[in-house]
């Protein structure tokens, strides 16, 4: 809508209305030019703007250097900008109502009396959080630099990465009130066009107050409200990010938050490190066992026990038999009660550990992990073996790489231990069938989320070598499946 | 992301799906079967008896070729008309209603006999369909993926009965031939039992991917 209001008094008022007039809006005065001058009006967001960059490259040049008769000249605002205005990035607006959106974003406007438009220049600022190593994902061998909240920051430190020109933005605006900048990130010649159009689809029916974090997006278009398993991964990494746009996925990148998600997301991601990659592939192949053994033994060691002591008694070796009986000699509580007793004490340890500041953590695991035990073990309470299983699928939790996905199977060993207290083996055979069916019924916005393919097992329990992973992952749709062309030789 | 992806079924799901359905409690009591007659001679009997489920499966590439799209319940219907068609298809359904509970039957024995002696036959019976109605309830894909996992978590158990081999020996098979060939085709009329399943092809083979490899 093209303004057609010339006074600037008016045009003023106008824009404290749209901006709202309760907000830290700086209007400050000038005049331009020696003889007949223009006055002009320079209007910015306080703390939002470089404040040094208008006294520099807007004020004093306006200021001090007009020496002509600027009133004759037509067109002035674009002369102004052309002759005057040293900042670097300056457009002439028209529309009035877009430009609360550039004030907020930190842009300074000039009105000038007498002409309907408007001068625009990018003096955005203010203060961020520096590029830091990100505290949550370490990194051995990887780069150090992380994503912090600045949005512009983010995307430049994608670009530095990827110098690729398809590599593809598209910005929208999320939450009513908060209108947050949100920027979905792909490279247009790898990513399903039916998937990227499904995820743009429900982006653009998000219509909330405010989006704080890049997990209330995903919880507003995931599938699988109720589901127990994480459906999306993230990091603050930019190399992770990368590898996985490679991967013909979509990285999410909202304002506000260095935590950046990618979809589609697959179950085996999340016992994926970046570390796999950066290292050895035998290192690798070991690494990815053991998660896989530890999460394996977080949801069945404490069943298997369970069904061996109450059940299966013959299983057991008759030397063991010995030091179980004379370990539970005295004690009340049933091995399951004991067992699940301890699990719950482990559990609020750690969840209480974790919002706790690190020195007063570190006392609460001393006073927990020693004192509690040696407690529990000394009053009959729990036989020593239970508390051996208790730990050791504790110590298995910690294994798994991902937070989410260690919460997730923590959870599941309480209905397999239930599972196994009324059925036995049987419990632990339906339990492990149960999670296995609907791991494989679980398709994540149309893309399955455990799927065995021949040609993805390069990069599931083993982690091939790079000269052989020719080919990018096909459970995740692309559309350019050659990852790279040169196979050489592994000599 | 396409639609196929998502409900059509690979050629190695569908193999596993088919190894999936033929493997049931049966392979743990199939030689108590065929001893009976043929004695030393019973792998004759089981390879003469997997003529059987080679048939039928031969019979669904037939008809999959014929017909790709039609399964064997709308098929009996177009051949047989409404009333005809619908009793053979009832025959056909029952007969898998037939294998599920000596399946279940089996299963519940086994579970009585080794492992949990505790245990009600109603409260195995309960259990076990719970979770296969839920997996079936999911969808055909769903059982290839599941099948397909099975079906390699399952081939580590081949390898458990390998050190039971060093107690055998070649004398058990000897003499070769002598409880007589009657015998020998007496007890592959035993295994058929135990191979059948190969009839879901009839079935399932409309969800084929990619119909011209079968």
């Amino acid at each position: 809508m093209q303004n057609t209001e010339t006074a600037i008094d008016s045009n003023i008022d106008n824009i404290k209305n749209l901006v709202g007039n309760k907000s830290e809006l700086v209007i400050k005065y000038i005049f331009i030019g020696d003889k007949n001058s223009l006055t002009a009006a320079v209007i910015y967001l306080n703390a939002q703007t470089d404040k040094n960059i208008i006294d520099r490259d807007i004020l004093n040049p306006l200021m001090l250097y007009v020496h002509e008769d600027i009133s004759t000249i037509q067109n002035v605002d674009d002369y102004l900008c052309k002759k005057y205005i040293a900042a670097s990035n300056t457009s002439i607006e028209t529309d009035i109502n877009m430009l609360p959106d550039s004030i907020n974003s930190g842009k300074t406007v000039i009105v000038l009396n007498g002409i309907s438009n408007f001068i625009v220049i990018d003096t955005s600022g203010g203060i961020y959080r520096q590029i830091s190593e990100p505290v949550s994902d370490v990194s051995l061998r990887g780069p150090r630099e992380g994503f912090v909240e600045n949005l512009d920051t983010n995307i430049s430190i994608l670009r530095r990465r990827i110098k690729d020109k398809k590599l593809t933005l598209h910005k929208f605006k999320l939450g009513k009130r908060s209108q947050s900048n949100f920027v979905i990130v792909y490279i247009e010649d790898i990513v399903d066009k039916d998937f990227l159009q499904s995820i743009e689809e429900k982006i653009s029916k998000i219509d909330k107050d405010f989006v704080a974090t890049n997990s209330t997006i995903e919880q507003l278009i995931e599938e699988h409200t109720y589901s127990v398993f994480p459906q999306t991964i993230g990091s603050e990494r930019p190399d992770v990010i990368e590898a996985a746009l490679m991967e013909g996925k979509i990285a999410f990148l909202l304002e506000g938050t260095p935590y950046v998600t990618t979809y589609p997301t697959t179950f085996i991601e999340f016992f994926q490190t970046p570390e796999d990659y950066y290292g050895r592939t035998v290192q690798a192949f070991f690494t990815r066992m053991l998660r896989f053994i530890a999460s394996f033994i977080v949801i069945t060691f404490p069943a298997i026990y369970i069904t061996f002591t109450k059940f299966n008694t013959e299983l057991i070796p008759i030397e063991f038999i010995e030091s179980l009986v004379q370990s539970r000699k005295g004690i009340a509580l049933t091995p399951f009660m004991s067992l699940l007793a301890m699990s719950l004490t482990i559990e609020f340890l750690r969840e209480g550990g974790q919002r706790l500041p690190g020195k007063i953590g570190q006392t609460l695991s001393v006073v927990g992990g020693i004192i509690i035990g040696d407690a529990a073990i000394k009053a009959k309470i729990v036989s020593s073996s239970t508390l051996l299983v208790a730990g050791i699928s504790t110590v298995s939790s910690f294994v798994i790489s991902n937070y989410q996905m260690s919460i997730a199977i923590r959870f599941l060993a309480y209905p397999m231990l239930l599972l196994s207290n009324l059925l036995g083996v049987l419990g632990i055979i339906i339990g492990w069938f149960f999670i296995l069916s609907y791991l494989c019924s679980f398709e994540n916005f149309g893309v399955p989320y455990f799927e065995l393919n021949k040609s993805d097992m390069k990069d599931t329990f083993i982690r091939a070598p790079m000269k052989n992973m020719t080919e990018r992952p096909k459970i995740i749709p692309n559309i350019n499946p050659i990852r790279q062309r040169f196979r050489g030789n592994n000599k | 992301m396409n639609k196929t992806q998502n409900t059509f079924i690979t050629p190695s799901e569908f193999t596993s799906l088919l190894i999936a359905s033929f493997m049931g409690i049966g392979t743990l009591y199939l030689p108590n079967a065929v001893i009976k007659d043929a004695k030393q001679d019973g792998w004759m009997s089981c390879i003469i008896g997997s003529l059987y489920p080679l048939y039928t499966l031969f019979l669904a590439n037939y008809t999959c070729n014929k017909f790709p799209n039609n399964d064997i319940f709308t098929l009996s219907e177009k051949c047989f008309g409404k009333i005809l068609g619908s009793i053979l298809n009832f025959i056909f359904t029952s007969f898998f209603i037939f294998i599920e509970t000596t399946e279940l039957a089996g299963l519940s024995n086994t579970f009585k006999v080794y492992t949990t002696p505790f245990l009600k036959n109603y409260q195995i019976f309960l259990s076990v369909l719970t979770v296969t109605a839920y997996t079936v309830y999911k969808g055909m894909k769903p059982l290839g993926r599941l099948c397909k996992v099975l079906f390699y978590l399952t081939t580590m158990l081949i390898f458990v009965p390998i050190a039971t081999l060093k107690y055998g020996s070649y004398l058990n098979l000897m003499p070769v031939f002598g409880s007589g060939f009657k015998n020998i085709i007496k007890a592959s009329k035993e295994t058929a039992f135990f191979y059948c399943g190969s009839e879901i092809a009839f079935v399932i083979y409309p969800f084929l991917q990619d119909k011209k490899n079968y």
